[in-house]
């Protein structure tokens, strides 16, 4: 009975030693993990080997490469074209906004904080100009928020991940809105409709006394408006599942 | 010693007040008098005017909340400014949401807080023509209420119709407001649109922000969306139509 608890101990002992000799990367404690593959990450990341990863087959990247291939801000940015399946890979740089420099208020530590929390634990450079656009920030908050914008910016770092956004199809077309319009002169404004095959156009103007007179013909719309009062008119056209808006301006002065 | 301690206290104490007795009887006196001269006109913004003229030269120590004359006030300014606003009147709906007119007193604040009176603003800024400033601070202002969606339905397209007229009428920082509206909603073509409108006396939220939606746009989206920023009648690029 004691020899076979001597001879577990033996064994428990002989399988520690064993992991010992393997070294740092081969064990399954994940902190070791962690320490080898760091430096692997900043190198995919950090430079001009990220251009040739960006040639791969993720999606956008027509557009990204002739984006590159212009010649405009590419240099500033090496990283922003990163394949989609490179997203979960990070730099050390993805580390809490908050953990170095000043500082911003109690109130954007705490929204900032509670982003940081619901997500990855960092936020990059598209949250924070969405944390720009709310209107109650004070201008020193502001501040702060550009100059992180910048940093993250200046690292390549700025969680550009995702595709560029190609230029968008306008199923409808508006010309004669732009020019003002005068009180009691009839404007005629022209609507087409293209791309596939959509219902004939119709058009209202919101906050006219008068609405327009609206006809069509095949897919071009015609749309005759006598405007009775100066003022900023929104022009409401749809066709099919689409809708286009135009700001119309009145004026009195000819 | 004693004697002296009660003594500085007293004075304290009146000094807190803000008034002696005999000043105190002055000033409700002429507060008196303007309410009843608010009572007599005809125009309810007037009288609210008058009121809150009145309060704001006379409650200066912050403690008139506690005198029943101020009370009556009070209640005026609310009775004033709810008829101002059931007439349609743009001045009184800037008291309430413009802040640049507006104030945090506890009047407006009870006319803000009333039901109905936010749908009777947004309502009142569908019918603006939108031809002076002060009509494009309001749709400012309405847009910026139904973006926020705090107190209003969240509806982006009324809000973005609201921050075309507004910029239309010539506020200039309608054009950053609409940037914002769209980034909200991760609209960052049309967010680059109407921040490249955003020049001269707009206030932008800051270079990096055109920056840094400039960067999520291929070129052919940058160029699209600097052809629409200059004609002055879009509003929006048609996005997945």
């Amino acid at each position: 009975m004691r020899s076979t608890y001597v001879f577990t101990i033996a064994a428990i002992l002989a399988v520690l030693a064993t992991e010992s000799n393997a070294g740092p990367g081969s064990s399954s404690s994940s902190g070791s993990r962690a320490s080898t593959s760091a430096p692997t990450r900043g190198t995919t990341l950090g430079g001009t080997g990220v251009g040739s990863r960006a040639s791969s087959t993720a999606p956008g990247r027509d557009a990204a490469s002739a984006r590159s291939g212009a010649g405009n801000r590419s240099a500033a940015r090496p990283s922003a074209v990163r394949p989609y399946g490179q997203q979960g890979v990070r730099t050390s740089s993805r580390r809490s906004l908050l953990s170095a420099g000043t500082p911003p208020s109690p109130r954007l530590t705490q929204i900032i904080r509670e982003r940081e929390r619901s997500g990855p634990g960092w936020i990059g450079a598209a949250v924070l100009v969405a944390l720009m656009s709310q209107h109650d920030l004070s201008a020193s908050d502001r501040s702060w928020i550009q100059r992180k914008i910048d940093a993250l910016g200046a690292q390549g770092d700025g969680d550009t991940a995702e595709a560029l956004l190609p230029a968008v199809q306008q199923p409808i077309s508006i010309s004669g809105a732009s020019q003002p319009l005068y009180i009691g002169q009839s404007a005629a404004i022209s609507v087409t409709s293209s791309g596939k095959a959509v219902d004939s156009v119709a058009c209202d103007i919101e906050g006219a006394d008068t609405q327009p007179v609206v006809s069509s013909r095949d897919r071009t719309t015609s749309v005759i408006w006598t405007p009775e009062h100066a003022g900023a008119y929104i022009l409401n056209c749809r066709a099919g599942d689409h809708a286009e808006r135009r700001i119309l301006r009145v004026t009195s002065n000819n | 010693m004693e004697a002296k301690k009660i003594a500085l206290a007293l004075a304290a104490s009146i000094a807190l007040i803000g008034c002696e007795p005999a000043e105190q009887a002055k000033k409700e006196n002429m507060l008196s008098s303007e309410l009843a001269t608010a009572a007599k006109q005809k125009d309810p913004l007037q009288a609210f005017q008058t009121v809150q003229a009145v309060k704001s030269k006379l409650c200066m120590s912050g403690n008139c909340n506690d005198n029943p004359m101020w009370v009556k006030a009070g209640e005026d300014e609310v009775k004033y400014l709810t008829a101002a606003i059931k007439q349609g009147n743009s001045k009184a709906f800037a008291a309430l949401y413009v802040p640049a007119h507006g104030n945090s007193a506890p009047s407006i604040e009870q006319v803000r807080s009333q039901p109905g009176t936010l749908s009777s603003f947004l309502a009142h800024a569908d019918r603006l023509a939108g031809t002076t400033p002060d009509e494009g601070l309001l749709l400012l202002y309405a847009g910026m209420m139904v973006m926020e969606g705090k107190h209003a339905v969240k509806d982006t397209t009324r809000a973005a119709n609201f921050l075309a007229r507004a910029w239309a009428a010539g506020n200039p920082n309608a054009a950053n407001i609409a940037s914002r509206l769209y980034i909200k909603n991760n609209d960052y073509r049309n967010a680059y649109l109407w921040s490249l409108r955003c020049t001269d006396k707009c206030e932008r939220d800051g270079q990096a922000v055109l920056d840094t939606l400039q960067q999520r746009l291929s070129p052919e989206a940058i160029k699209q969306a600097e052809r629409a920023a200059q004609d002055t009648s879009i509003i929006e690029l048609a996005i997945g139509g």
